[in-house]
């Protein structure tokens, strides 16, 4: 909020800005995460640091997450056969570890589309009941 | 590094999982702190501030080993459940038969070739024992004295020889301190290998052939259990090389595992 505050925006705003931050970042966003990992994949393979910087980006900075929390995320989605993960060959010339690379699989295409489709389904729903 | 790495393994630690998806996490985990780190590094912060930078946006490992359990498939979570009784027997066989700190790598083969000796000296006496035993079978002991020698000692010989060979198989695969992969040098282990599985199979066949053994008679036909044990040494010759390549490659991983993760002091 000082953040905000000291930015030049009104102590209200700030706090309305902070909240509505801080329900992103809480349970709603935990049920939805690994569909968007899916989307995010999509894309192109990639490992988890870049899928956060991604999925941040994509959320134009309102998505906050524990960093951490990602990788179970994407322990489970291998898991299920949605995505596949191998270490990368060499860290080309970075420090540091190597990292792991995931990528969609055609499984897990199917499955981000069938949960496009049910987003979608949910939105009209939804949306339609509380007047958005 | 350590920093980081300590906060990987408060995440990874408490979770009951198999070792190889552990280490898969560790290492999986770290890389992702390593680039936290260097971006809050490339963002003009100091060493100091950017590990705890990259630590907060991590978040909390109580809550990340939670997480992580979560993603672990039940049957396995069963399966690593901790026994306190099976940890104790775990710790206890590591003191027995791992390597001690500034052993070299032929005392450790000799002090795992005695404890075999050892146990199958127990259970060579025992079988004695049930054997003398009043009504027991009438056999004379002393004409089986070159079988139970060789009961006694081969497998302690083979332990000896193993052993050795799994270090020496570890450097050959670059698994050493300080040793880069040598195709050669595993085609000599493992041919070494191959040669002492033949070895002691058939000095074990010969002294079991030998008159003196259970008053075979060395005119008779060659028992087939005989046959048996000569073709089974042919078979195990053939798969030791892989055997001991699989062994000293999964051991390497341990060892490297314990010295890297094993001695973090976790406790906040």
């Amino acid at each position: 909020v000082t953040l905000l505050v000291d930015r030049g925006l009104t102590p209200l705003l700030s706090v309305a800005i902070y909240l509505v931050m801080e329900i992103i970042s809480g349970d709603s966003l935990r049920g939805h995460l690994e569909t968007m990992v899916l989307s995010v994949l999509e894309g192109g393979a990639t490992h988890g640091f870049e899928i956060l910087r991604r999925l941040e980006e994509a959320g134009c900075g309102a998505l906050r997450l524990k960093e951490g929390t990602l990788y179970p995320i994407l322990y489970r989605l291998e898991g299920s056969g949605f995505l596949r993960g191998a270490w990368e060959g060499d860290t080309g010339g970075r420090r540091g570890p190597r990292r792991r690379i995931y990528h969609l699989t055609k499984k897990g295409a199917h499955e981000l589309s069938s949960r496009r489709e049910g987003w979608k389904r949910f939105v009209a729903v939804v949306g339609g009941i509380i007047g958005a | 590094m350590d920093h980081l790495k300590i906060c990987v393994e408060r995440a990874v630690r408490p979770v009951r999982a198999s070792e190889i998806r552990k280490d898969r996490m560790r290492r999986e985990l770290l890389a992702h702190l390593w680039d936290s780190f260097e971006e809050e590094l490339g963002r003009d912060a100091q060493e100091g501030t950017a590990v705890e930078r990259a630590l907060q946006r991590f978040g909390h490992p109580a809550d990340l080993a939670r997480a992580l359990q979560d993603s672990v498939p039940l049957g396995e979570r069963l399966l690593f459940t901790p026994v306190p009784v099976l940890r104790r027997i775990e710790v206890w066989l590591d003191r027995i038969v791992g390597r001690r700190r500034g052993e070299s790598p032929v005392r450790h083969a000799a002090r795992l070739a005695s404890v075999e000796v050892l146990l199958t000296g127990a259970a060579l006496l025992w079988a004695a024992l049930v054997a003398l035993r009043p009504g027991g079978p009438q056999t004379d002991p002393s004409r089986g004295l070159s079988w139970w020698s060789a009961a006694l000692t081969l497998p302690g010989l083979g332990v000896f020889a193993f052993a050795l060979l799994t270090y020496g198989m570890r450097a050959a695969l670059g698994l050493g301190d300080r040793s880069a992969r040598s195709w050669r040098w595993m085609a000599i282990h493992g041919a070494a290998s191959s040669l002492v599985v033949i070895v002691l199979g058939f000095v074990f066949l010969a002294l079991l052939g030998s008159p003196s053994a259970f008053g075979i008679d060395p005119s008779a036909r060659v028992p087939e259990e005989m046959m048996t044990i000569a073709r089974g040494t042919w078979v195990l010759a053939a798969f030791t090389p892989l055997l001991l390549a699989v062994f000293a490659y999964v051991s390497a991983r341990d060892l490297r595992r314990r010295q890297e993760w094993g001695g973090l002091e976790i406790d906040a």
